[in-house]
């Protein structure tokens, strides 16, 4: 295991002297003196990046698991790019030991060729993070992949997102944008799997994990043909203050909520979505409305119990600075599923089944001090008719330009079939420690 | 009834009421006097939007010069001069000791222990080291210093005198007004060394600031002492200190008054205003002493105070209300001239002028009426015991003298006026702010001897400037490919191309710069599938564009070369500096010290060689003191060893010549800067201002003269002693050999005010003794007794009285000393001697029937036609100084809502779109500094309008890549959007509050993108030299978290210098200063700045890098795009 961190720390060591030796900006990073001036010319490659530890320990004890803590990352991240007129090249690597699972991983979080191919034209090809739509922490018509491990196990708001292998053209026209993304191949989310974080298992009736199943959640994801990747399409234009987008999507729903009955394992089903969103200011805030509608392909009529029927989604937000350096934000979300008398009819559990409306009520506080270095956030999910909740506390502070700690909670709560309640053992603090260079 | 009674009775019957509330109309007036302001920059003399000022300050800033002084160091006793080991030693420690001078710009001081020595390292490599970067040991090593020196052209004759043995310091000033201070400082060093080393501080800048600091010690003093004189004069003349107060009074009340009135408006006082005092004392007195001398003739006879002075006024009111008319009508014409404190000075002084006339019919009668009999029968008693004393006799013989000699007295008039007419075509207008000191000055002294060792103190720039006009093959090649692609599209954009180009097409070349203009316009109107086509065009057409530089080429340093080598032999230059020396020099240390590679070389690129070179050097920066970084604008420095105009204008002369000769290189053209071209340019036009206003108010009084008269020939006569007195003073200025200087300028309006008086009294009173003799001879015997000796006790009373004047050290005010005297002694003599002398033959035609006129009108009383005239005059001059005090004040000082205005557009609006570099650095409480280093483009949509920005941070690593997203909205709600890369997240900022902390800095949102003028009501609470400070006021006091803002703007630039907030309790508690300003392409722009959280400590410092204005940022940039993908084209291109 040794051995491990003797390879970390090496990299470590290289990344800097190579960061220090290629870039300027990275060598005066903390000078307050003159060197800006001879600055002046960006080096030809630029080595950015920060060394993280991070971990968090279980507030409530889990029979599923022996594991106390669902995070222990040690991650290195160097960030190396390119910069031409009309031409980019950029990558992200990690680094990571997981204690958790006492492997030491090496990612790609982003590797990309981009080019300004004309003025209406951009192209971006590799692996990349990719976003869009307006809801906070609500994503309907975003369907990129997510890690919602990382997200619940107290990992940065960055690893969220997952990165997806794509060709990413964005045209710019007079009357509108368009974002065209092609990801040949399907990529899924990082779906709770039950290694790091237990959950509700309704053929089990109960909450499992990786040790009570014996392995972790395997799902089988579709083939990789020209077919079934995955394509999102954006048009959007600014009208005024207001901006306005229609989105459309063609793949699989991103988590595994099929069962493909032959193999007895979950599965991804055909989804194809569209929807539009609205953001623009009101009395002050932002107020935004995005609507989606999740057409279930193969299973039009919702009789297929082994596949997920169609959906409406629809949020409402409005965010506001109430007083000076404290945003309040409210949204109201709303997932409605077709067909849910069939869904009922066909359902193997249908007790446990969600509501036909699922409502989510959520509030963000954010409240900034000590001019910015010291961020107080509170951000809730409730559902009303649930009854289920996820409660996200933390406290960042940058300590200087360098190094950020954070310091924070996810807590769930709620009956263990619902949504949140199923993760409640899975309630965590956590604490993270960055140095970025 | 008539004004005059009005006046006249309510003194004489309410004199209590008179004195009094005289009194305290002025006293409320003085309260004014605190907001008194000064600037003495001689500069002011020029509107502030003068082209040739307006230049010479964009000059200053493209080249980054600044006003200098200049330390000169000679040393005689010995054979080597200064260069031997302790005086370089004392060199060395000054220059230090001045680089650490506040207000000195430290980095630019020109001394030899700061400049570099140019010396070869072998084949192609030049080496630089400092020329003494410490003080030399030995006497051997001071002569080296002095003859690698002297090696080197940029500084031989600059920093080493020709003659080898002195040495020069010069000080670049952050601001001119600080020269004095400087200067007072440098010298207390020098003070404090011993040896036989002499130093020498001189300089334009520092002469006129001296010359603004003694003037107002000069007006301290000479004022004061003018007026005991004054005051001593009349007790000699009227015996009565009671009687001779009263016009003292008048004069002290006229001046105070006059000067509340113009601090009181918001006037600054100007070299030229601080001399109203002095013009306004013999003006206010002299009435008094018309009045005064008459009366103390009568009351001996009258014995009754109310009736003799009734008498006095009757006779005296006329003339004295023509005499202030004339005098005010003199000064008021300054008003019309182009120089703003002219306009001032006249405008003030002529309603002085009108204050003293009203104080004197009003304040003087009741003064008089208040007087005790006792005081006045002593008055009556030395009068009486006067009536034949040696005076009158001298006076009554002289009437003889006119009327038997007046032949003699016509022939020598007509060669008096021959002579001078012959001195005036020879006067030489000529100036120099060095000379308004006295020979023996401290500064003149040094201005003669740092000029007799070096190659001149004095400044002036030759700028050039090329418009990169790039030849048509060259902008139809970079274009032509881009326009067939377009075709091959199926977009067809010739026609619009050929308009295009049409309208950039000046004679038969094509301007770049319009063209590109003319294709972003385009552009902005494209369609959008021909929107990327024009945006190609212009990117093709700017790299045309900006591969132009020019001076670089050797075909632009030869011409330089040329143009120095021709003023170099003409020998009115002392010396010139330009890039082609620099490069010629660095040349040949490249090519081993050879002084025949001292030559520039045939290449452009080996031109930009010696320039790289050079940049090596430990003064990298002293090249763009010659040429700006785009190599479009170049300049010679000239040294000229005189600061007089003629001189300037001989070198602008030469200048000119030779270029008719040998035309500029296409496309460029040739500006003047520096100080003593700028008063050559204010000169000139005070010359012909005051020439104009001279002979415009010569043809009023004369129009005046019609109408108090009612006849031609008393007209005539009544103008010709002031004509003969100007003849006469102009003549004996031209004959001495003084110059026409500023000063003399000015007193022209003083003479034609002054001179017309005397004849005034003379003929008013002459006309009405004929009609009462209705005998000549005894008129004119009666009218050298009273009025005579009125006339002369006026003529010794204000010109020996202003004698002080002439031992000021100031040259100005001995220039007015003599004028006030020859004025009254020559305008005197003309009246009395002249006059009757004239009018003796004419007699007859003058006096024809001594019928009154008014008798043969039927229809209009003579009273009522009067009245009546008189109020038209009133109200004429009274519209004519409103309407130019609307004029002067409409140019000096503009209202309150233009400087916001201005004020706004310059620090959020300049240029219509621009880049600047920009670096926080966030201190707080405890000292941990933090720090943002970010990109900000900006792009106005409307002047004073909306704006996008957009800001990429690069600094520090955690928000490396951010992209930053505003459209500010003059009124309502900005649009703000925040990309987070790590999260590839485009998030919509609630923009609440435009309050709050920009990225965590102590400035804020709103001093980032410009509070809205509507926010606040604002106040003008001081206008100083250089600044306006204006209070501003929050009109919703509820939306912000301060009570007020005050705001100081630079009135040059009109940069928000200083900004301070104030909460409810009063306190201070923030502070945003501006630390650094650049002009960079005409616009000032703050380069560093510091906003300071004065409650819980803590501040940030922005500076500004890499700034450019007008780069045409298209309005595609301001979008989601650039969010996610920053364009690095528009990021990173200088």
């Amino acid at each position: 295991m040794s051995r491990h961190y003797f390879v970390l720390a090496a990299i470590f060591i290289v990344a800097i002297a190579l960061a220090a030796g290629g870039s300027p900006a990275l060598a005066r990073n903390d000078a307050t003196g003159k060197s800006w001036d001879n600055q002046e010319s960006a080096p030809a490659v630029e080595i950015h990046g920060f060394a993280e530890s991070s971990g968090s320990a279980r507030l409530v004890g889990d029979a599923t698991t022996s594991r106390d803590y669902p995070l222990g990352k040690a991650r290195l991240r160097l960030d190396i790019a390119h910069y031409a007129d009309r031409a980019e090249a950029t990558l992200k690597l990690d680094f990571v030991r997981d204690a958790i699972t006492r492997e030491d991983v090496f990612s790609i979080r982003r590797a990309i060729v981009g080019a300004h191919v004309a003025t209406w034209l951009d192209v971006r090809a590799g692996r990349q993070v990719l976003t869009w739509g307006t809801g906070d922490l609500l994503f309907l018509n975003d369907l990129f992949p997510k890690d919602f491990q990382s997200f619940f196990t107290g990992e940065d708001d960055e690893f969220l997102k997952a990165p997806a292998d794509a060709i990413k053209l964005s045209g710019y026209f007079g009357a509108f944008n368009v974002d065209v993304v092609w990801s040949p191949t399907f990529e899924p989310d990082r779906y709770i799997d039950g290694t790091k974080l237990s959950f509700f298992s309704p053929s089990a009736g109960r909450r499992v994990s990786a040790e009570t199943m014996g392995n972790a959640v395997h799902a089988i994801t579709p083939d990789q043909t020209l077919e079934n990747s995955e394509v999102y399409v954006r048009f959007y234009r600014t009208v005024g203050s207001a901006e306005v987008a229609l989105y459309g999507y063609r793949g699989f729903t991103k988590e595994p909520v099929a069962f493909h009955q032959a193999a007895g394992l979950p599965t991804f089903s055909r989804r194809n979505s569209g929807g539009a969103s609205l953001r623009g200011n009101l009395l002050g805030g932002i107020a935004s409305i995005e609507g989606a509608y999740y057409d279930s392909e193969n299973d039009r009529n919702g009789t297929n119990p082994f596949i997920p029927n169609s959906q409406v989604r629809g949020v409402v937000g409005y965010e506001k600075e109430i007083v000076k350096e404290f945003t309040v934000g409210l949204q109201y979300y709303a997932e409605l599923t077709t067909d849910y008398d069939s869904l009922l009819a066909h359902s193997p559990w249908p007790a446990w089944e969600p509501d036909e409306v699922r409502q989510l009520v959520t509030g963000r506080v954010s409240w900034w001090l000590k001019q910015q270095t010291l961020l107080l956030s509170a951000f809730g999910f409730i559902s009303p008719n649930a009854g289920d909740s996820h409660w996200r506390f933390s406290t960042s502070l940058k300590w200087s330009d360098n190094v950020t700690f954070v310091l924070g909670s996810n807590l769930m709560f709620g009956n263990q079939w619902t949504f949140f309640g199923q993760l409640h053992n899975n309630s965590n603090a956590y604490l993270r420690l960055r140095y970025a260079f | 009834m008539k004004l005059r009674n009005h006046l006249v009775d309510g003194a004489i019957r309410f004199p209590r009421t008179v004195v009094v509330g005289t009194v305290l109309v002025v006293v409320a007036l003085a309260t004014l006097l605190p907001r008194l302001t000064v600037d003495t920059d001689p500069e002011s003399m020029l509107p502030a939007d003068n082209p040739a000022r307006l230049f010479h300050h964009l000059a200053k800033k493209e080249f980054n010069l600044h006003d200098m002084l200049v330390v000169g160091v000679v040393n005689e006793s010995n054979a080597n001069g200064v260069f031997q080991a302790r005086s370089l030693e004392r060199i060395y420690k000054l220059t230090r000791r001045i680089e650490s001078f506040d207000g000195v710009i430290r980095d630019d001081v020109m001394s030899l222990a700061s400049v570099d020595n140019i010396t070869q390292g072998g084949p192609g490599v030049v080496r630089f080291a400092w020329m003494m970067n410490t003080p030399p040991k030995t006497d051997a090593q001071a002569r080296a210093i002095r003859d690698a020196a002297r090696n080197l052209p940029v500084i031989d004759g600059t920093l080493v005198s020709k003659d080898g043995r002195a040495a020069a310091i010069y000080v670049p000033l952050r601001s001119k007004s600080d020269s004095h201070r400087i200067a007072r400082k440098i010298e207390k060093i020098i003070a404090g060394f011993d040896g036989s080393d002499r130093f020498f501080i001189t300089g334009l800048p520092v002469a006129e600031d001296t010359f603004g600091i003694e003037m107002f010690r000069q007006m301290g003093i000479a004022a004061p002492a003018a007026g005991l004189i004054v005051f001593l004069l009349m007790l000699l003349f009227f015996r009565s200190i009671s009687l001779v107060i009263a016009p003292m009074i008048i004069a002290i009340l006229t001046v105070s008054a006059t000067m509340s009135l113009l601090v009181g408006l918001g006037y600054t006082i100007h070299i030229m205003s601080s001399m109203i005092p002095i013009f306004l004392m013999p003006i206010a007195v002299a009435n008094s002493v018309h009045i005064l001398s008459e009366f103390s003739d009568l009351y001996s006879r009258v014995r009754d105070k109310e009736k003799t002075i009734r008498l006095v006024m009757d006779d005296l009111y006329q003339p004295m209300l023509y005499t202030s008319l004339t005098t005010a009508a003199g000064f008021g014409s300054l008003a019309f001239t182009p120089v703003p404190p002219a306009r001032v000075f006249g405008v003030f002084v002529a309603i002085g002028v009108a204050l003293a006339f009203i104080m004197t019919v009003t304040f003087v009668p009741a003064y008089v009426v208040l007087l005790n009999d006792r005081q006045l029968n002593r008055l009556a008693r030395t009068t009486h015991t006067h009536e034949d004393n040696w005076f009158s006799r001298a006076l009554e013989s002289s009437s003889r003298f006119t009327l038997v000699r007046w032949k003699s007295i016509l022939a020598v008039t007509v060669v008096i006026i021959a002579v001078s007419v012959y001195g005036i075509f020879r006067i030489q207008i000529n100036d120099n702010p060095v000379r308004w000191f006295r020979g023996h000055h401290r500064i003149r002294v040094a201005d003669r001897v740092l000029n007799d060792h070096f190659a001149g103190t004095y400044n002036a720039f030759l700028v050039f400037h090329h418009k990169a006009a790039a030849d048509s093959t060259l902008i139809h090649q970079s274009v032509d490919g881009i326009l067939a692609n377009a075709r091959n599209r199926g977009i067809h954009l010739d026609t619009e191309w050929k308009e295009a180009v049409r309208k950039a097409t000046r004679g038969n070349k094509i301007d770049i710069n319009l063209l590109i203009s003319a294709a972003d316009d385009d552009l902005d109107n494209s369609e959008d599938s021909a929107y990327p086509v024009w945006e190609d065009i212009v990117n093709a057409l700017e790299k045309t564009a900006s591969r132009q530089r020019f001076f670089q080429s050797p075909a632009a340093l030869t011409y330089i070369e040329d143009m120095q080598r021709d003023l170099a032999a003409s020998n009115l230059v002392g010396k010139s500096i330009s890039l082609a020396d620099i490069v010629k020099t660095v040349h040949r240390e490249l090519r081993e010290g050879n002084a025949k590679h001292f030559t520039i070389p045939g290449s452009q690129a080996g031109i930009a060689q010696t320039l790289v070179n050079y940049q090596s050097s430990h003064r990298p920066d002293d090249l763009w003191h010659f040429v700006t970084p785009d190599y479009h604008s170049a300049n010679i420095w000239l040294q000229l060893r005189s600061g007089d105009n003629q001189h300037m204008a001989a070198v602008e002369e030469r200048v000119a010549r030779y270029v008719d000769a040998h035309p500029l290189p296409a496309g460029t053209n040739l500006n003047w800067a520096g100080l003593t071209y700028l008063n050559v340019v204010w000169q000139n036009k005070m010359v012909h201002g005051m020439l104009n206003s001279l002979l415009g108010s010569f043809a009023i009084v004369f129009i005046m003269m019609l109408i108090l008269f009612r006849s031609m020939s008393f007209a005539i006569l009544a103008m010709l002693p002031l004509s003969v007195t100007i003849a006469f003073i102009y003549g004996v200025i031209g004959l001495v050999g003084k110059d026409y200087d500023m000063p003399v300028a000015v007193l022209s309006s003083l003479t034609l005010g002054l001179s017309v008086d005397f004849a005034i009294h003379f003929l008013e009173r002459i006309r009405a003794v004929c009609r009462e003799t209705n005998n000549w001879n005894k008129s004119i015997a009666i009218m050298f007794r009273e009025p005579a000796r009125a006339i002369v006790r006026n003529a010794i009373v204000i010109s020996v009285g202003f004698l002080p004047l002439l031992i000021s050290p100031l040259v100005p005010y001995n220039t007015v000393g003599f004028f006030l005297a020859t004025i009254m002694i020559v305008s005197a003599a003309v009246t009395l001697l002249l006059l009757p002398a004239l009018m003796h033959p004419l007699r007859k035609k003058l006096f024809r029937g001594q019928l009154p006129p008014d008798q043969e009108h039927e229809f209009v009383t003579e009273a009522g036609r009067r009245t009546l005239r008189n109020a038209t005059i009133a109200v004429l001059i009274g519209a004519a100084v409103l309407f130019a005090a609307a004029q002067a004040r409409s140019q000096t000082s503009p209202r309150i809502a233009t400087i916001i205005d201005r004020a706004n557009q310059t620090a959020y609006y300049a240029g219509d779109d621009g880049r600047a570099s920009v670096r926080m650095t966030i201190t707080d409480a405890q000292g941990r500094t933090r720090i943002r280093q970010f990109t900000i483009l900006r792009k106005d949509l409307a002047d004073g309008g909306d704006q996008d920005y957009v800001v990429l941070f690069s600094r520090p690593a955690g928000v490396r890549g951010t992209v930053f997203l505003v459209k500010k909205h003059a009124h309502g709600n900005d649009d703000r959007w925040l990309y987070m890369p790590g999260l590839d997240l485009v998030k919509r900022i609630a923009a609440g509050d435009k309050r709050i902390s920009f990225m965590g800095s102590n400035f804020l949102y709103e001093d980032v993108s410009g509070r809205g003028i509507d926010e606040d009501t604002h106040k003008l609470v001081k206008t100083t030299p250089g600044q306006w400070v204006i209070l501003n006021t929050p009109k919703d006091p509820g939306s912000v978290e301060f009570a007020s803002w005050t705001v100081w703007i630079d009135r040059k630039t009109y940069l928000p210098v200083k900004m301070e907030y104030v909460d409810n309790s009063g306190t201070v508690y923030r502070r945003i200063e501006t630390l650094a300003v650049q002009t960079i392409q005409g616009h000032p722009t703050a380069t560093k700045m510091r906003a300071s959280d004065l409650r819980n400590g803590g501040n940030t410092v922005s500076e500004f890098r890499n700034i450019k204005y007008n780069i045409g940022i298209p309005r595609n940039v301001f979008t989601e795009r650039t969010l996610r993908n920053p364009p690095r084209s528009w990021f990173r291109r200088r």
